[in-house]
């Protein structure tokens, strides 16, 4: 396959969001279109609903992204899905998509892991090489790293996300989710410290204590206060884990990535973190920091550079799947 | 003399002079990116912690630097200067026997009441073939199975992470070195070690 100029369709469902993009050999974004599904306030995802959500803009998104990108199906090389880790009514959806027009238009299939693409879209947008990576979204808080062949654990969450953590708490205010804007905007205008939960376990964290006692607060004081203080207690054990991963390594580019990447005051502590190691911060741009389809695009379309595909009868998802357990044969 | 030897992720490492002999000055400096409450509690807590715990560590048997001085206005700490290797940079190497020593030092502190709480390879010192265990900041009195299991978590994830290539048997001579000390405890504390990992994100442990 190398060598040679591909244009790869990703579909992307593996949450709220159902994405489809065009992106080339070249590292080209043809097109990105996504439709995100919305509970009520007070609620998070309802799988049901969001899977009913992500059929029903199915075709819409997917003529979109083609019409964007100005080309029809029978110019695409492959078609690439989220295959997981995520929510099974939801990856079923993009699952079926891929699988039904693989088949029709005999295309090849290719599945991939949701939180890579993150991860390695990140790096195509922001230009970093050999990052440690901080990928920070609902459905992780992680900070890897890649040697030989696949991304590796240096610390994770012990227990809940920070965006779990930040809807969790959101929808105790009656927000929706995602919560993490309307916490932001209210952090912003807190002033009074209150203490919470901090726990660091070497380089690992703990968020489901902070919750707790967040939760607990709510009512008893300043809402902003509480906002702010729970922004700061996360985000500094975000960023002192971040820190030691660096300091570790002696890695000296640090990738920020997924949904709570978008937070303003993460990314000018994060910029601190790396001023203090001599590293340098990429921030891929907001738009592709969230979920989205040219994530699954790029990185299905690195698989099949690699000669990977499988059939449509073998276009299985996977609600539990680790960054760990998927083969990188681009950064052995 | 005064000499930078290491700028980690909280503390500077200096060596300098203390009384005329060689010393190490640990200083935990701002965090400016933290807001200054919380990183002030945090250093003050982790200095008074570390302190503490050297010396009790050293009473439970295990090597570690010899306490002088603290000095908590300024949240360091002058200890005694260990000279050698780091056991990050030996397993680089490819040397990992002291992964056994490893194993039987924080059995050692966990038989104790104490949990290291920071068992990265970086944290142990190799000075002529004996082991020292350092940075006690995020160390805790415990002795409880759960926060056991998280020193056994730690040392294993920073050992895949860090030298897949001799993971399996580097993670194998600490098990093994940890039951050396701690007898049937140690299967407990490893199996829960394993409940651990999977309640990390996406593992498929036992519901697939």
């Amino acid at each position: 396959m190398q060598g040679k100029n591909i244009t790869m369709l990703g579909i992307e469902s593996t949450a709220h969001t159902f994405g489809a993009a065009i992106v080339t050999s070249e590292g080209k974004i043809l097109s990105d279109v996504k439709e995100v599904y919305r509970g009520a306030n007070g609620s998070g995802i309802h799988p049901a609903e969001a899977s009913q959500h992500h059929a029903k803009y199915a075709s819409k998104v997917l003529k979109q992204a083609l019409g964007r990108a100005g080309i029809g199906l029978k110019d695409i090389d492959a078609i690439s899905y989220s295959a997981g880790p995520g929510l099974g009514p939801c990856l079923r959806v993009g699952a079926v998509v891929a699988r039904s027009l693989s088949s029709y238009f005999s295309k090849p299939l290719v599945p991939v892991n949701h939180a890579v693409g993150h991860i390695e879209l990140g790096c195509l947008l922001s230009k970093a090489s050999d990052p440690v990576c901080l990928l920070v979204s609902g459905g992780h808080t992680a900070l890897l790293s890649s040697s030989m062949g696949k991304w590796r654990f240096f610390g994770e969450t012990l227990d809940i996300t920070v965006g779990q953590l930040f809807d969790q708490f959101g929808r105790a205010l009656n927000f929706s989710s995602p919560c993490g804007p309307e916490i932001e905007r209210l952090a912003s205008n807190g002033k009074k410290y209150i203490a919470l939960p901090y726990t660091v376990k070497g380089n690992d964290m703990s968020f489901s204590g902070l919750l707790t006692s967040a939760k607990k607060m709510i009512g008893k004081c300043d809402v902003e206060d509480l906002a702010y203080s729970l922004q700061e207690t996360s985000f500094s054990m975000l960023c002192e884990v971040t820190e030691r991963a660096l300091a570790f390594t002696e890695k000296k580019e640090l990738l920020v990535v997924g949904g709570v990447a978008a937070n303003k005051r993460l990314a000018e502590m994060l910029e601190q973190v790396c001023k203090r190691q001599e590293a340098t911060l990429f921030v891929p741009p907001v738009e592709f920091s969230g979920d989205c389809g040219s994530q699954i695009g790029w990185v299905g379309l690195k698989h099949f550079q690699n000669g990977y595909s499988v059939k449509p009868e073998d276009g299985f998802v996977r609600q539990k799947w680790r960054v760990d357990e998927v083969q990188i044969p681009w950064r052995s | 003399m005064e000499k930078l030897i290491k700028k980690g992720a909280e503390a500077e490492i200096w060596l300098r002079s203390w009384m005329g002999i060689p010393a190490i000055y640990k200083v935990r400096r701002q965090r400016k990116y933290m807001i200054n409450e919380l990183d002030e509690l945090l250093r003050r807590q982790r200095t008074v912690k570390e302190a503490k715990i050297l010396v009790e560590a050293r009473r439970a048997g295990i090597h570690t630097p010899t306490l002088y001085f603290v000095d908590l206005n300024n949240s360091a700490i002058i200890m005694q200067y260990v000279k050698g290797k780091n056991m990050r940079q030996l397993l680089k190497e490819g040397i990992n026997r002291q992964c056994f020593e490893l194993g039987r030092i924080l059995a050692t502190l966990h038989l104790a009441g104490i949990v290291h709480g920071d068992p990265t390879t970086s944290n142990f010192i190799v000075s002529s073939d004996k082991v020292y265990a350092i940075d006690f900041g995020l160390s805790v009195h415990s002795s409880d199975i759960e926060d056991k299991a998280v020193d056994i978590h730690l040392i294993k994830e920073i050992l895949s992470a860090d030298i897949p290539e001799r993971f399996e048997e580097s993670f194998e001579l600490v098990q093994n070195g940890y039951a050396s000390v701690a007898g049937k405890d140690a299967e407990h504390v490893i199996d829960r070690a394993k409940t651990i990992e999977l309640r990390g994100r996406y593992a498929r442990g036992q519901w697939g």
